[in-house]
């Protein structure tokens, strides 16, 4: 009798959903009243605030940007973070474990820390322009502090981690004969990396981009840090309207778009990956 | 003189006796104790907690009872407020800005304060206590610069807040964030001075528009780690940030703006209040009546930069050259300064404007 293994995600499954559902619904709920202030809300069903959220130039700018830049920094992190999980994924040296751990260890850091840390990096007397003004690469010193740019850097340093370790993960299981297979038969190192090792791993990019995407379009501190008020990604907003305004139903409302178009985009992002994947299978 | 026989002398001696031994105590009896209890206070962080703790929670300390602090701004600790709504209070005594006194009243969230367990505030204005809050300490806003900076740069001294938009400050300005308590008083300045109002804001909003700032600060320590580092030469702030600074050796001074043809500089307010619900309202009180004493008033002026509720303290401190030069403190100054009236205007609204001002795409 074949064994139904897949039974054994249907605890994880359900307990996911109630966590999930338990902590939203009322959450929800909240977004369709109106506002009467101080975290009060009226008590006659509206849809008042989401008609706000996608005809307020505020809101929808601060969705967009917020894509935008998660969007970017997946692709960032990906384009840095592969070649780092492939060259330790295939070094044979103890120095990979080492250096490792060493990721590791960087993810556990709290992202307050890595934000200021980037802070005194960045900042004008800070040591990397004191190194480009100094050996006259720059004629004054270069800030990213308040800018979107900054706030993709301390994403990508947030997130780095993650994506490395995903990666590895997903590498390791590639097996190194399949590459050599392909170099034997006169495949130059480009086209093995094309043809052999991102189509093999491209479920791990998938998801791996998912994750910091994910990350990313929820993260408050650096945008909150690095963007110095000037950067409102929808968290920050967020933040404004529930803490500033105590505006708890338009808080609700924008924290269901929020979370509503992440999971949309990745559930285009996992069927765009499922047909692909049964066009590939269907090729070969 | 009258000659006393050796009866009346032993007698004396032993009343003088009993009174010596029995007078500390006696005292000691008129002081309430507060074994067992905890006080929960909601104030600011960045070392000012530790500052009123310094000089009235320990007094309270003393008394039996513990003192804890719940750090963040004032509209963060509505929030908590407004979030443990229908539950137990998270805190018993509540530090306000001006603005959220106002919602944290109407909310209902205070409970009233028995004014006769607050004796020191004799010394304040009779506007700054009644029986829902209590004025703990007054904030001049302005503009903190490096002097040197300025003198180097041949930038000369800001007088109104448009004077910050001279081309040589590009890049080296920092601007209080829509967040924090002080912003209401740069847009309501900024807009007076450039011909707006209260209640019309857009002149202000323009002028942070046209500063486009290095960045907006949310704590002060922000900006004070920028002016250090050299990334910013001024910022809009409260004149004890520029007290703190010159302690620590910066070269700055401090600009009370000009607003309009005849007001200068502008006033920002803190009061104390008691969480309705606290289990220990007496502690509170207490608490209170030692944070506006002339002790705790003048410790706070002199190490956090303040300007003190309390009249005997404000009078002692006319006698430090520093506090002099950066706070104006004659009645006549102070008159003439600037207050902002929340019943007029719109925080709420200010701050969705600010955000479409100022946001970066």
């Amino acid at each position: 009798m074949k064994a139904r293994w897949h039974l054994v995600l249907i605890p994880s499954l359900l307990l996911s959903l109630f966590l999930l559902l338990s902590s939203q619904i009322a959450f929800l709920r909240g977004s369709f009243f109106k506002d009467l202030r101080l975290g009060r809300i009226g008590t006659e069903l509206t849809v008042e605030n989401y008609v706000r959220f996608f005809t307020d130039s505020l809101y929808l700018d601060s969705l967009i940007l917020t894509i935008r830049l998660s969007a970017t920094v997946a692709i960032l992190t990906l384009a840095i973070g592969f070649p780092v999980a492939y060259i330790l994924a295939r070094m044979r040296s103890r120095w990979s474990l080492v250096l490792l751990a060493a990721i590791i260890a960087a993810s556990f850091i709290t992202i307050v820390i890595k934000v200021l840390g980037l802070i005194i990096i960045f900042s004008s007397g800070g040591t990397l322009n004191r190194l480009l003004v100094g050996s006259g690469l720059l004629e004054r010193p270069l800030t990213i502090m308040g800018e979107p740019a900054g706030v993709v850097v301390g994403l990508m340093h947030f997130t780095m981690g993650f994506a490395v370790l995903l990666l590895y993960g997903v590498i390791k299981t590639i097996p190194r004969s399949l590459e050599e297979a392909a170099e034997i038969h006169g495949a130059p190192r480009r086209r093995v990396f094309l043809r052999v090792i991102v189509p093999l791993s491209l479920p791990g990019i998938v998801v791996t981009s998912l994750i910091v995407f994910n990350l990313c379009m929820g993260a408050f501190t650096s945008a909150a840090l690095i963007g110095g008020g000037k950067v409102f990604t929808l968290p920050v907003l967020i933040q404004q309207t529930v803490i500033m305004q105590t505006r708890y139903a338009m808080g609700a409302t924008v924290s269901a778009v929020l979370m509503t178009v992440t999971l949309l985009i990745n559930a285009l992002s996992v069927f765009v990956m499922a047909r692909f994947d049964r066009r590939r299978g269907m090729v070969a | 003189m009258t000659n006393l026989d050796r009866r009346q002398v032993l007698t004396g001696m032993t009343a003088t006796g009993i009174g010596l031994v029995a007078a500390p105590r006696f005292a000691t009896a008129q002081q309430p104790r507060f074994d067992g209890v905890t006080l929960r206070v909601a104030t600011f962080g960045g070392g000012w907690d530790r500052a009123v703790h310094k000089y009235a929670g320990v007094k309270l300390e003393a008394l039996g009872a513990k003192v804890e602090y719940v750090t963040a701004p004032p509209r963060d600790n509505l929030a908590k407020l407004i979030a443990a709504k229908g539950r137990p209070a998270p805190f018993d005594v509540v530090e306000m800005g001006d603005l959220t006194w106002v919602d944290t009243y109407e909310a209902g969230f205070l409970q009233k304060i028995d004014l006769a367990n607050v004796p020191n505030r004799k010394d304040l204005l009779p506007s700054q206590s009644d029986e829902w809050k209590v004025a703990s300490w007054v904030t001049q806003e302005g503009i903190v610069y490096n002097a040197e900076k300025f003198a180097a740069n041949g930038i000369p001294k800001p007088e109104r807040y448009r004077d910050l938009l001279n081309p040589k400050l590009a890049g080296k300005l920092c601007l209080i964030d829509i967040t924090q308590a002080g912003a209401s008083q740069l847009l309501v300045g900024a807009s007076i001075d450039e011909g707006g109002s209260m209640t019309n804001i857009e002149p202000a909003l323009k002028f942070v528009k046209d500063a486009n700032p290095f960045q907006f600060w949310k704590v002060g320590a922000q900006a004070v780690t920028l002016m250090n580092s050299g990334d910013i030469w001024a910022s809009t702030m409260h004149a004890g940030f520029a007290v703190q600074m010159r302690r620590a050796g910066l070269p700055v001074a401090f600009s009370h703006p000009k607003v309009g043809p005849t007001k200068r500089g502008l006033l920002k307010e803190g009061w104390l209040g008691v969480v309705k619900g606290s289990p220990v309202p007496r502690a509170a009180e207490f608490f209170i009546n030692e944070y506006v004493s002339a002790e705790t008033q003048f410790g706070l002026a002199t190490e956090r930069g303040v300007v003190p509720v309390n009249g005997q303290a404000r009078a002692k401190l006319a006698g430090d050259p520093l506090l002099k030069e950066m706070f104006l403190l004659s009645d006549a100054d102070v008159g003439n300064m600037v207050s902002v009236d929340f019943n007029v205007f719109n925080l709420d609204d200010a701050t969705q404007r600010w955000a479409r001002a100022v946001s970066t795409r």
